[in-house]
């Protein structure tokens, strides 16, 4: 039953976000390094070290500390700016938005591309365009992130000054915002469409050699019909279950998009924060992250089962005969 | 006498296994992606290796003087804001990036092997608590653990070997776990069970070299990835710090002074290219080579739907 | 030649483009259906019969060709059409359905919606309504015997069980009323019952429609049983036709002949099994002139050079010189009897010195004592159901077992699946976890027996698995893997046979044992894993499926080998199976299960002469028999429904929902084993009655 595998993947859920929380807070202790004698720099003395771990509660014992910390979370407390003493989520919602509609936009793209061409090549195997594709696919699979935005931004902005290159523009000017908002997008999602080009064409070719689809040719259901309804629906599935893993990369690689492009958001705010080695700041965005990424995985994971008739049978036993 | 003498016996018969018809050797070369990948990939190690004698200067030759030149025929590739050489840099940068990313994704598939084997094997409790450690690791990409342990350890080699390494661990237990528990089920598990044999044998003869090679092939690809987050955390100033010549480093230097000149970029860009590229062609062509499915099919061109029936 | 041919197949020929070279699949085919016939199309693995089904509706493989022939539908070239046309002919006038119906419909679609999908491609754009299609749906399922069809229609393949999806298939193939259905081993992956269910299905649908069949198979027996004429195929190539009868009592072609010899019966026992001589050959090397000739036991120099042609004969056709009217009249005798393997072959190995105090005392004849065995499968009950105190279910593949097999004896477990025969077979040599109970080996229960004596165990009881392949490691050579025994349990080289011994033994040479088990033929590898079983001398062997998935002529091979085997080296086996003809020619006695429980055992001879058990009894005449004189005579002896599900086992006596003879006592209370005879006990409360009834129709009955 599904409401069964549902509270079981929660369940699971929560159990890697609690670890994440203990180690985010544990890490400090494990780790040789010291957030107050980092943040202090030159200026640490004994009296001021003790007086920053003070402040920072790093002098609680450690399950205390992580009690607080899970505490705190829960109510949306992630702790302070050491430095402006602002709590570490108002920052974070102040950015997190910009972040959010970058991810999306570039997981958007992605799919808006690449899943089309993936199904126009499996129509037309082994043609030129299929080689072609499968070609540029391979280069752009082997693409890192943020060559793609640099290199965009080298040709784009600086050379044909064709769309800006710096900051995120404003919402209440959608259009201009859109503007600032496609490069770095694009950046995010051309290496997916390789990846997707491939996963798909392998997927639709795989279901077409199924016995199925043979069924469906003998009983004489028209090309189109058995291409687009009967092969495409069950190619997708593995697709669509792969929308988590997509989400956290993207978000991955926005880390690297907003510095190249000015935006702000979480990446910016979290670099910032550890060239000031403001330790709560970092700790905070990490663990976001990290729960966007656990959401994205969850969110897949399920709609993967619901989306294949097959899986939402109850798992039972292992059988025999 | 006798031992050089069946030293020479192996070398040969394993010189002879290379380059057998069937070898994975030959099937790769007999791919063009296959071959340019390897190609590329011998160039780069062989320039890892020499860079010393290959780099026409030394990477940290400071020249104030000549700061921010385009090409010329000293400079093949400009000079950055000291005036170092960026060719030589570029040169020099192979050595970092293989240097950090072979020991991270050596040491990710070492102790992800063996804690993937121990839960897939093992089961039961042993199984759980893996999994939520796995899935727990799985929750993060490189770059953001970096984001937290390069705040608390301090940028370094080693701790960057270390993050990569623990980011990309999770993968390979993952999948070694996968593979385990498939190769418990199989039916000759089972017939060797039948015939008496016990764990340690089933676990060292039978299970390991069964999982072993999907997790070879993931080594392929992540040896691109781990060049690619190393270089990258470089540019974000999480990883190897200036002067050490390092593509991120330069692109962190050519990304600060874009608005001079653009040739700081151009280099390392091109250099992460190929290099991720090379990698994870020849990574594709092993893993295609490997899978059986591809045996013998003539590529014919196929309306599709015939293939229907392949 | 009647002109109301339905349809005409004139020199079919068929190829495949592979890498390498260019196979010819299909060569000379030609045969006529009629309206309303029934024709069956028989051959072993590679023949080409499937080449065949694929060629007919035009839907070969991207580097398939039809290069040649003529296919005829209603007068109407079906070559010459276009793709369009030919679509339209799919489905609307010729039909297909296929062998395995779990992957034959699509998972993501509900029934419904497959079957209004097949009807709307042959309907202009809202001609007929929705609702109008989804009425003609259910009628259609309801009349294929799916019951609640109204409702059914909205849900998922997955959902029915095989037997049901297979019907679904028939219902939606005939849906659009075809002339001509194609089945392709559509019976092949069902059970007995099953099959004879679909079978029964089949010939209403002629009847009732003059639905005509091309019925394709490797099993002679059901195509025995439903078909009017046969095809035989051998190579890609027809080698004889004729009507039904004709054909299994007088066959002309010797392949013919060769392959109804090689098939085990109760007729055959005490006697070997023909075997053909030789392997199939590759279509990638076909022999010059006749492609049977290499192993033909009446072959001449004639048949070297060229092929023979499709000759006419009173009955139909053969390829073959001996039906040539002037070749034919003086052709000489065969050499020898049928390609028997030789019987004198002496069989010996090598025994490794016993480590194992219990020495094997003939005092008792009894080998292997199975006490009220149980085997449960639990269900993975999560914490939280525990929790909640929900009670966890559970399969009960072995509910209750005792049994004896005797030394020397060959046992035969015969049950379809579900039965928990391969469960059993498992736990008596503890490669599953029983539950509860006892196996005596020897008088040592093996179930209680530390780590280091169950080793010992494994050098006297083996197991051969049902699949040849899977149970050898695909990354080791032959002679490693036959071996392997030795080196697991550390036999000192000098107690060892040698890999070419062990490959002696099986009837193989000693060349294979530098192969990968990819490398082998079906057969080979079989014989290699009975070879490995063989290594430390055991005195149990169990086998789970000896012939599963080779051809009739190997598994006569592989059958006479293990009797060699058995009566030469004095073996006791256990032989699990589902079919009753292997059991018939091979076991001494035969014990027969049906959801976890024997129903009845007792010697093979009496079982089959007098079944006490109405399932038994069932089984036995539902099982396809290679006499086309003796069909089941009609509906009476069809056993209805489907095995229950092991995890709700019905409560009284387990059959009694399927059970012609049952009444309300059978639902009530479970019958206990009851003795009929000394030795043959049955499991039913009626048994009386059971044997009292008319046999299951052994008389011949007129063939139209």
């Amino acid at each position: 039953m599904l409401l069964r595998y549902l509270v079981k993947r929660l369940g699971m859920a929560l159990a890697v976000i609690l670890l994440i929380l203990l180690f985010l807070v544990a890490v400090v202790d494990l780790v040789p390094g010291d957030p107050a004698r980092i943040v202090l720099r030159d200026r640490a003395t004994p009296e001021l070290i003790a007086l920053v771990r003070h402040q920072m509660g790093l002098d609680q014992p450690l399950p205390v500390q992580v009690w607080n910390f899970m505490w705190g979370v829960v109510h949306g407390n992630l702790g302070t700016d050491f430095f402006s003493g602002v709590p570490v989520a108002t920052l974070i919602l102040q950015v997190v938005p910009d972040t959010v509609a970058l991810a999306l936009s570039g997981v958007f793209l992605a799919l808006l591309v690449g899943v089309p061409l993936g199904v126009v090549v499996a129509r037309r195997p082994n043609s030129l365009l299929d080689r072609v594709v499968g070609a540029v696919s391979m280069l752009l699979i082997s693409t890192l992130p943020y060559v793609l935005a640099l290199g965009l931004l080298l040709i784009f902005a600086v050379n044909w000054h064709a769309f800006p290159a710096l900051g995120a523009g404003t919402i209440s000017q959608p259009g201009d915002y859109l503007r600032h908002l496609l490069l770095p997008a694009l950046a995010l999602a051309i290496p997916w469409w390789g990846y997707l080009a491939r996963l798909v064409r392998a997927s639709m070719l795989e279901v077409l050699g199924a016995g199925y689809i043979r069924t469906a040719w003998a009983f004489g259901l028209r090309e189109r019909v058995v291409f687009y309804k009967y092969t495409l629906k069950n190619a997708l599935v593995p697709v669509l279950g792969l929308f988590g893993m997509m989400l956290g990369y993207t978000l991955a690689g926005t880390l690297y998009v907003e510095i190249i492009f000015n935006r702000s958001g979480l990446g910016s705010l979290a670099l910032q924060a550890i060239s000031d080695r403001d330790w709560p700041i970092v700790r905070g965005t990490v663990l976001l992250y990290a729960l966007f990424f656990i959401l994205g995985n969850l969110i897949s994971d399920l709609s993967y089962r619901f989306l294949d008739p097959r899986i939402r049978v109850e798992e039972g036993v292992e059988v025999p005969a | 006498m006798a031992a050089i003498a069946s030293s020479a016996r192996t070398a040969e018969s394993l010189w002879r296994r290379l380059l057998a018809p069937t070898s994975l050797l030959r099937r790769l070369v007999r791919r063009p992606a296959g071959l340019l990948g390897l190609l590329v990939v011998a160039c780069i190690v062989v320039v890892a290796i020499f860079a010393p004698l290959l780099a026409p200067y030394k990477p940290d030759a400071v020249d104030v003087v000549n700061m921010f030149q385009g090409p010329s025929p000293g400079h093949l590739l400009g000079t950055d804001a000291l005036g170092r050489d960026n060719l030589s840099r570029l040169l020099f940068g192979t050595r970092t990036a293989l240097g950090i990313a072979l020991p991270a994704v050596a040491t990710a598939f070492a102790v992800g092997l063996c804690l993937g084997l121990l839960a897939g094997y093992l089961g039961s409790w042993v199984d759980k608590l893996l999994i939520v450690l796995i899935d727990t690791g799985l929750a993060f990409p490189a770059v953001i653990l970096a984001l937290a342990m390069i705040t608390l350890l301090g940028p370094s080699i080693g701790n960057i070997i270390l993050l990569i390494a623990v980011a990309y661990a999770p993968y390979y237990a993952r999948l070694a776990r996968a593979q385990t528990l498939a190769a418990k089920q199989n039916p000759y598990v089972k017939a060797e069970r039948a015939l008496g044999a016990g764990t340690a044998r089933l676990l060292a003869v039978h299970v390991l070299p069964n999982i072993i090679p999907p997790l070879l092939i993931l080594i392929a690809m992540d040896i691109p990835g781990a060049i690619g987050v190393e270089a990258g955390l470089a540019f974000l100033g999480l990883g190897v710090q200036p002067p050490t010549p390092d593509w991120g480093v330069m692109l962190n230097d050519g990304f600060t002074n874009i608005a001079t000149t653009s040739w700081g970029l151009v280099g390392p860009l091109i250099a992460l290219f190929v290099v991720t590229t090379a990698f994870t062609l020849l990574g594709e062509t092993v893993r295609d080579i490997a899978d059986p499915r591809f045996a013998g099919v003539r590529r014919r061109r196929l309306r599709f739907r015939e293939i229907g029936k392949l | 030649m009647s002109d109301d041919v339905l349809l005409s197949v004139e020199g079919l020929e068929v190829r495949y483009h592979t890498e390498s070279a260019v196979l010819p699949a299909l060569h000379d085919v030609s045969f006529a259906v009629r309206p309303g016939e029934i024709v069956g199309v028989v051959g072993e693995s590679g023949c080409g019969k499937s080449t065949l089904s694929s060629a007919l509706l035009r839907l070969l493989p991207g580097n398939g060709e039809i290069s040649a022939g003529r296919v005829r539908l209603k007068g109407r070239d079906l070559l010459g059409l276009s793709d369009e046309e030919m679509r339209a002919v799919r489905g609307k006038e010729l039909a297909m359905i296929f062998q395995d119906p779990v992957s034959s419909l699509n998972p993501t679609f509900t029934i419904g919606t497959q079957m209004i999908d097949a009807q709307k491609a042959h309907l202009g754009r809202g001609q007929v309504s929705r609702p109008a299609l989804r009425r003609m749906s259910i009628k259609a399922l309801t009349d294929v015997g799916i019951p609640d069809a109204g409702e059914r229609l909205d849900t998922y393949p997955h959902e029915f069980s095989g037997g049901m999806r297979q019907r679904i298939m028939i219902a939606t193939a005939l849906l659009l009323e075809p002339d001509l259905l194609i089945a392709d081993e559509p019976t092949s992956a069902l059970d007995v019952t099953l099959e004879a269910q679909i079978l029964e299905l089949l010939r209403t649908l002629r009847q009732e429609r003059g639905t005509a069949v091309l019925f394709i198979s490797h099993d002679l027996g059901v195509v025995a049983q439903l078909c009017d004429r046969v095809l035989v195929m051998y190579a890609g190539r027809v080698v004889e036709e004729s009507d039904v009868v004709s054909l299994f009592e007088a066959p002309r072609h010797p392949y013919t002949q060769a392959l109804l010899a090689a098939i085990p019966s109760r007729e055959q026992r005490g006697g070997r099994l023909a075997t053909i001589p030789g392997q199939v050959p590759s279509l990638a090397a076909l022999p010059r002139g006749c492609a049977f000739a290499d192993r033909c036991r009446y072959v001449q120099s004639v048949c070297r050079p060229n092929e023979p042609p499709l000759y006419s004969t009173p009955t139909g056709t053969s390829r073959c010189y001996r039906a040539d009217p002037q070749l034919g009249r003086e052709w000489p005798v065969a050499a020898g009897p049928m390609g028997a393997d030789d019987p004198s072959r002496v069989i010996t190995v090598r025994e490794p010195v016993r480590t194992d105090p219990v020495a094997a005392s003939d005092a008792s004849d009894v080998l292997v004592s199975i006490r009220h065995l149980h085997t449960y499968f639990f269900e993975r009950s999560s914490l939280l159901a525990r929790l909640l105190g929900r009670p966890i279910g559970a399969v009960r593949a072995v509910d209750g077992v005792s049994l004896e097999i005797r030394r020397g004896e060959v046992l035969g477990l015969v049950g379809e699946s579900g039965s928990g025969k391969t469960t059993l077979g498992e736990s008596v040599l503890r490669l599953v976890a029983a539950t509860s109970g006892q196996v005596l080996l020897d008088g040592r229960d093996v179930l209680q027996l530390g780590r280091g004596e169950l080793r010992r165990l494994r050098r006297r009881a083996q197991m051969i698995f049902q699949d040849p392949y899977s149970s050898l490691s695909p990354r080791q050579r032959v002679g490693a893997l036959v071996t392997e025994p030795y080196r697991i349990h550390k036999i000192p080289p000098s107690e060892q046979a040698s890999a070419a011994e062990l490959l002696a033994l099986v009837g193989l040479a000693p060349d294979l044992a530098n192969k990968y088990p990819n490398q082998l033929s079906g057969g080979q590898a079989r014989r290699v894993g009975i070879a490995r079983t063989l290594a430390l001398r055991p005195d149990f062997i169990v086998a789970d499926e000896p012939t599963a998935g080779l051809d009739v002529s190997v598994s006569a091979a592989v059958l006479n080998l293990m009797k060699d085997l058995g009566d030469q080296l004095g073996l006791t086996y256990l032989i699990i199976t589902h079919n009753l003809n292997l059991v018939a020619y091979l076991a001494d006695r035969i014990a027969v299960m049906y959801l976890g429980q024997l129903v009845e055992v007792g010697p093979a001879e009496r079982i089959l002469a007098a079944p006490a058990h109405p399932y038994t009894r069932a089984l036995l005449a539902l099982t396809p028999e290679v006499d086309p004189r003796r069909r089941r005579g009609r509906h009476r002896l069809l056993v209805p429904g489907e095995i229950p599900s092991p995890k709700n086992p019905p409560a009284g006596c387990r059959f009694h929902t399927r059970c012609a003879f049952a009444d309300a006592r059978c639902s009530s209370t479970a019958p206990a084993l009851d003795e009929v005879e000394p030795g043959h006990v049955v499991a039913c409360h009626y048994w009386a009655k059971v044997r009292a009834a008319e046999p299951p129709v052994r008389s011949r009955v007129e063939i139209p």
